[in-house]
């Protein structure tokens, strides 16, 4: 009978300490240092969905059904985008060639990898990168369009020659032994052991991240959004051109920029996600390319020189111009559209460029116009946003 | 008591059924349905970026075509027309080898109705209430999704793509025009409809072809491409607005269920 209620009141006991442990975590008695080895069961995991902000011209975020975000994974994916570890001597991350301050870009016409070796391409903006991502696409991402998905492309740059030089055990060993990745990466994707710690998940923390750098409050925004904001007539005359044949009827002069860099008023990203050859080397047939850009991808000749029609959106922060950053400024650009851009320059030159019969006779005053729309695209509302920024800059960057 | 016992036993048994769910197979006693496209140039394949010699001496080449389907309906025996999709995209732009040109376009669709149908129905183009639309209000995993699909200057979607160059001196240098053609806006839009009789207790396929020949020189009808060489449709009164018309209308009849 003693033995029975011993029995009875330890499991008794016994329950009410797992409903206290199940219904009311304390993350207070966890501590901010995580184990670096074996078991993280005893930090909480409570995923809390991340609430993309609802933004004006922009549509809703999509995410693929296998890395739905939440608040600790966005978080981890931010430190891992400022993580120097990344690199193979710890000298640079995603955030060297990606600064917040110039719309995620770098300034510079190529990428700058470890040692300050020159990549080949120049490193695109991420402002928005997220709605590059079309489902049932294989090229969504990179400006030759080889990656299919976030996930898959922010693996490559950690062991590119010409970026960060290193591999993703080492990185991942880095990060096991370090004091708080383990915890931040158990809150994210509730992993129970250090061991479970993987590439994959870090790849899906810095998608996760990646996926909510979204901004639309320019000029532009504002005349489309706001009573009584409007864009300087010059970006109003700028806009018509650019848009051409606008108000139901052809208009007198149009530059055709809309056919590439196209929007609508609820998804107004001024890209159509695709890719093109603009011309901008001119070879006698598909296999003098100096770079074959997609059809090095997808193999086939046609797509050589065509390259991702990149988003126009922050265009005043995003200098030097075009796949290897050879135009400095706008007016390099808007001079090699309306100066080069005959079929004659290539097999596979863009139809839109080519055949768009008022281009190469744009004035001088309507390049300006134009260009004062594409300053008109940039937004500056996020160069100090603090929850893009890199978060060792913090007092305490590890706190809470 | 014993029936209170007896209706809790009965509600926990229910409750605990309710969170099971019944295995499901997709699959079972459905059968695809492929519809077939092939581009063709006077009954032969016509791969993208290929010459073709014209009776005129003009060569030709087509280097991009798509269309948007709205509304793919198949019809029963008894009449009824059964919506088997709202909107699909048939894009040749890819297709660059012969081989590739020769296999085409395939839509499927896995459909669980079956029995006796007698034909098939779509429309060339987008639909006017799809086309009243906005790609925002669409998963990219749809073409109707994609922005670059639709033309903000007339608020419509582009519902054919041809894209290409002829050259009028092959044997010189001088000839060469690309031409540029996207038709949109609601006043386009084909009705297509094509008699066929099929069972759907197995697998169908429907080849349909499009003969490009039919499109830019169909005798009467011949497309000027060297006079106007590019046109996004635009207001009706114009020019641009005829021979995207005209393209569009070719396009469709043209398009044979063989």
């Amino acid at each position: 009978m003693f033995k029975k209620s011993l029995l009875y009141l330890s499991l008794g006991l016994g329950s009410l300490v797992l409903l206290e442990t199940a219904c009311d975590p304390k993350p207070e008695d966890i501590g901010p240092i995580s184990p670096t080895v074996g078991s993280l069961d005893s930090i909480p995991y409570t995923p809390v969905a991340y609430d993309y902000p609802e933004i004006n011209g922009l549509p809703a975020m999509e995410e693929p059904s296998d890395n739905r975000a939440t608040e600790a994974g966005v978080k981890l994916g931010r430190y891992l985008f400022y993580e120097k570890a990344l690199s193979i001597d710890n000298s640079i991350s995603c955030a060297s060639c990606h600064k917040q301050e110039k719309a995620f870009t770098d300034g510079n016409a190529v990428g700058i990898g470890v040692g300050g070796v020159l990549g080949t391409r120049n490193s695109m903006s991420l402002i928005n990168v997220g709605y590059n991502w079309k489902q049932n696409s294989q090229h969504n991402f990179n400006w030759d369009g080889k990656f299919a998905s976030l996930e898959e492309q922010v693996l490559a740059p950690v062991e590119h020659p010409l970026e960060m030089m290193n591999n993703w055990e080492e990185v991942m060993e880095r990060l096991k032994a370090h004091p708080h990745y383990p915890r931040m990466f158990r809150q994210a994707f509730g992993i129970s052991q250090i061991d479970e710690m993987s590439k994959e998940l870090a790849a899906k923390a810095l998608a996760q991240f990646l996926r909510t750098l979204n901004s639309a409050d320019s000029e532009y925004d504002r005349d489309e959004w706001v009573p009584f904001e409007y864009m300087s007539e010059a970006a109003q005359r700028g806009k018509l051109l650019f848009l051409g044949d606008a108000l139901g009827s052809a208009s007198t002069k149009d530059a055709e920029c809309a056919h590439c860099h196209s929007f609508t008023r609820d998804a107004a990203i001024f890209a159509r996600n695709s890719f093109s050859n603009n011309a901008i080397d001119s070879v006698n047939s598909f296999t003098a390319f100096n770079d074959n850009g997609l059809g090095g991808i997808t193999g086939s000749v046609v797509d050589n020189g065509r390259f991702r029609e990149v988003s126009l959106r922050n265009l005043g922060l995003t200098a030097p111009y075009m796949h290897d950053g050879r135009f400095a400024t706008l007016e390099e650009v808007l001079d090699h559209y309306t100066d080069h851009t005959s079929a004659s320059r290539g097999p596979n030159v863009a139809n839109e460029l080519s055949t768009a019969p008022e281009l190469p006779h744009l004035t001088l005053q309507e390049k300006q116009d134009i260009i004062a729309f594409l300053h008109a695209l940039t937004d500056t509302s996020y160069v100090n946003k603090a929850e893009w920024a890199d978060p060792f800059l913090q007092v305490d960057p590890w706190a809470e | 008591m014993r029936y209170l016992s007896a209706f809790l036993i009965l509600a926990l048994v229910g409750w605990a059924a309710s969170c099971k769910k019944d295995p499901v197979n997709p699959s079972a006693g459905e059968k695809n349905l492929t519809l077939n496209f092939k581009a063709q140039f006077d009954g032969q394949a016509l791969p993208m970026f290929s010459d073709v010699v014209v009776s005129n001496e003009e060569s030709f080449q087509l280097q991009t075509l798509n269309f948007f389907l709205s509304y793919i309906e198949i019809q029963k025996e008894n009449g009824d027309w059964v919506t088997i999709d709202s909107s699909a995209y048939v894009n040749f732009s890819n297709l660059v080898d012969v081989s590739d040109a020769e296999s085409g376009v395939n839509l499927s669709y896995s459909l669980a109705e079956a029995g006796n149908f007698t034909a098939i129905r779509f429309g060339l183009g987008v639909a006017p209430d799809l086309n009243a639309m906005d790609p925002a209000d669409f998963s990219s995993a749809t073409a109707l999704g994609d922005a670059g699909n639709y033309w903000t200057a007339w608020d419509s979607y582009i519902f054919t793509r041809t894209e290409g160059k002829i050259d009028t001196l092959p044997n010189a240098s001088g000839g060469e025009i690309s031409f540029l053609y996207h038709s949109g806006v609601d006043g386009m839009y084909q009705q297509k409809s094509f008699s066929k009789a099929f069972n759907l207790g197995q697998d169908v396929d429907l080849n349909f072809t499009i003969d490009i020949k039919e499109v830019f020189y169909k005798a009467g009808q011949e497309i000027p491409i060297a006079d106007n060489n590019v046109s996004h449709s635009g207001d009706s009164s114009t020019a641009d607005y005829a021979i995207v018309k005209t393209i569009i209308t070719n396009m469709g009849q043209a398009l044979e269920l063989q």
